[in-house]
């Protein structure tokens, strides 16, 4: 094997031609299909950087690395494709492992590619070395050291399978610089489908079907594999058939219109009471892509006490994980929903269930109108937000109490349109997810609600905003502290408030505009509707400042270590 | 009685970490592992651990699922292989 120079040239050379293994590397990713990537070139990287300017790729230069992972992982929830991401040796590697780590809990698929110091350079403590194939071991689905660039090609193509393939994840493939400057002959590669397993297991079919037949009080408990898995039609499908109830997590909303009866809500540490209650009195429970995690059970011990659990997953390692399934149903999620369905149900089936379950809701509706009288009222202004964005619009958001009431309070119609980090909860998520989802799906309203915590942790993004056009909505609720951490030390530490204070914010608006974004601010609740008009009308990013109230809270909250049904409200709270 | 666990694994760069790191972090303690030389393309791995209360099979399930692991068995009750090498 020669060591060549790369060369942008190389790109329109003939297959089966030498090229370098940059170019390899970059010609194998426009043989998959990939379109867009986000990163941030340095040392080891630049061969491959040099690669890509002379191709179709479009690459997406964000201002930090963690911005690029975080963009790639929403590009990959929005298309259900792998995101892609680059960045150099060391510290460019570790600025993705959050972005990584954000997309492995939450199962996104992900392609990271990192630039590494060359071969010889490896394990001597090198200028910019780091083991980041070791240090992501546990973060990714799979990884790659490619040692040879004659396996560039394979290597990729594997990757972006393993990525998109079964339950979704990250996949890490760690580049030395040398092995991108290797000469290799290079021939097309094209993406084998991942292999599913589409056939239900007859017997635990027939097992979960008389389970369902007996039962009194079923209910779905919907999570994001069911978006993940493309089974949304067949759930609806489901769920119409029996009328049987429904809740979601907070990463599975929208797989039910959120408008729709059968819809109880988020269940879980801030789920609604109507949810959270139905779970506990539920004497089937109907597990959907979801995977018993502890902000959705509260106390395992007490999480849907009477009930009997079928548990469909395409995971089957999450099957028993936490709670013991009377049924596991392994595999293509689609094909148990077509196969557990029943052919008729008699309207008559589970009437009292279900009329209790919508009395619950009705009853369960929040109350705008108790809302302070001058202020702005964050769940209002939310309201207000994703029903004049519309229902095909995008709502990503950051991590805190705007989380929350963006899943409490924003209507959602359809899969794939609320972007949260829901496993890692990571702070700075909303504005890169909201970049990735621009170019994931152009034309699209893409809404970003995040905290005056939150926004900061990723602020440097806006140049990425600026610099792309890209047509971003930002909506900060400003409390002037880390609220959810404020609440919580409110509620359970006696009110010994401990570095949560932001009262020396910046000047949101201000600050948006220097970096070029327009810039509002309102300062009462009245201003709040032309505001809003004003954010959606705006042609180019904007940004509108909302000054909100301190003391609110969100509401109802599950104390921890308790169950579900023992839920807080702001009522008992006063 | 600690449980074993024999994996078979490609033979690629990670996979002995990837393997153990799993096993460890869902909260297995490894009382004992040992390696298999590496013959044409795979390997083999066996492991000891100390039962936590958690499911093993959950865990084999989680080992399995690794795309460097070819195939898992479990078999409780066994005991540690440096007290089947004393007696």
């Amino acid at each position: 094997m020669t060591v060549a120079n790369s060369s942008a040239a190389e790109q329109t050379a003939p297959t089966g031609s030498m090229i370098s293994g940059a170019n390899a590397l970059v010609r194998v990713l426009e043989d998959l299909g990939v379109e867009t990537v986000f990163g941030y070139p340095g040392g080891a990287i630049m061969p491959v950087y040099d690669a890509l300017k002379g191709s179709r790729i479009r690459h997406i230069l964000t201002r930090h690395e963690q911005g690029a992972a975080l963009a790639a992982d929403a590009w990959g929830r929005v298309t259900g494709k792998a995101g892609v991401c680059l960045a150099t040796s060391g510290p460019g590697a570790t600025n993705l492992v959050t972005g990584i780590a954000n997309a492995y809990l939450d199962s996104a698929p992900m392609v990271a590619i990192t630039g590494q110091v060359a071969s010889p350079l490896m394990g001597t403590d090198a200028f910019q070395e780091v083991d980041i194939f070791g240090i992501t071991m546990p973060i990714v689905k799979h990884s790659f050291l490619i040692r040879s660039a004659d396996d560039i090609a394979e290597t990729i193509r594997e990757a972006f399978a393993i990525a998109e393939g079964g339950r979704p994840g990250p996949v890490l493939i760690d580049l030395p610089k040398d092995v991108t400057l290797q000469e290799v002959r290079y021939s097309p590669v094209r993406l084998v489908a991942p292999e599913v397993r589409d056939t239900a297991d007859r017997n635990a079919i027939g097992e979960a079907r008389e389970l369902l037949e007996k039962a009194q009080r079923p209910l779905f408990y919907v999570g994001g594999g069911v978006a993940m898995a493309d089974a949304v039609e067949e759930l609806r499908s489901i769920v119409t058939t029996t009328g049987l109830p429904v809740v979601c997590t907070l990463k599975a909303l929208g797989a039910i219109p959120t408008t729709d009866p059968q819809f109880l809500g988020m269940l879980g540490m801030h789920g609604s009471k109507a949810a959270n209650q139905a779970v506990h009195e539920c004497d089937l429970l109907i597990c959907v892509g979801a995977r018993f995690d502890d902000r959705a059970t509260g106390n395992l011990a007490g999480f849907a006490p009477g009930a009997r659990v079928i548990h469909m997953d395409t995971d089957e390692a999450e099957i028993g994980k936490l709670r013991s399934a009377d049924v596991g149903l392994r595999g293509c999620l689609r094909t148990s929903l077509i196969e557990l369905a029943p052919r008729c149900v008699d309207s008559e089936r589970w009437f009292d269930w279900r009329q209790g379950c919508l009395r619950a809701r009705s009853a369960d509706v929040h109350r705008y109108d108790e809302a302070p009288a001058t202020s702005v009222y964050a769940p209002e202004l939310l309201s207000l937000l994703s029903r004049r964005a519309g229902p095909e619009a995008i709502i990503t958001c950051d991590v805190g109490q705007h989380q929350m009431w963006v899943a409490q309070h924003c209507e959602m119609h359809h899969p794939r349109r609320h972007l949260t980090s829901g496993g890692l909860g990571t702070m700075g998520y909303g504005i890169p997810a909201g970049i990735g989802a621009w170019f994931a799906s152009p034309g699209t309203t893409i809404v970003t609600v995040t905290g005056d915590g939150s926004i900061m942790m990723n602020i440097q993004e806006l140049a990425t905003l600026k610099r792309y056009g890209i047509g971003l909505k930002i909506v900060v609720l400003d409390n002037s502290a880390l609220g959810m951490v404020r609440q919580w030390q409110e509620l359970f530490f006696d009110g010994n408030y401990s570095e949560v204070d932001l009262s020396d914010n910046p000047d949101f608006a201000s600050l948006a505009r220097a970096f070029g974004i327009e810039g509002i601010s309102v300062t009462s609740r009245r201003q709040v509707p032309a505001a809003i008009d004003h954010l959606l009308a705006t042609d180019g990013p904007a940004l509108l400042h909302v000054p909100i109230d301190m003391a609110e809270n969100v509401w109802p909250l599950v104390p921890p270590g308790k169950a579900n049904h023992e839920m807080m409200t702001k009522e008992a709270s006063k | 009685m600690n449980l074993r666990i024999r994996l078979q694994l490609k033979a690629i760069e990670g996979a002995f970490l990837r393997s153990i790191g799993t096993a460890e972090r869902r909260g297995f303690k490894i009382a004992e592992a040992r390696f298999g030389p590496a013959t044409e393309g795979q390997q083999t791995l066996e492991l000891w651990l100390e039962p936590n209360g958690r499911a093993v099979d959950v865990l084999t399930r989680q080992l399995a699922r690794l795309h460097d692991v070819i195939q898992v068995e479990m078999a409780e009750n066994w005991v540690p292989a440096a007290v089947e090498a004393r007696t």
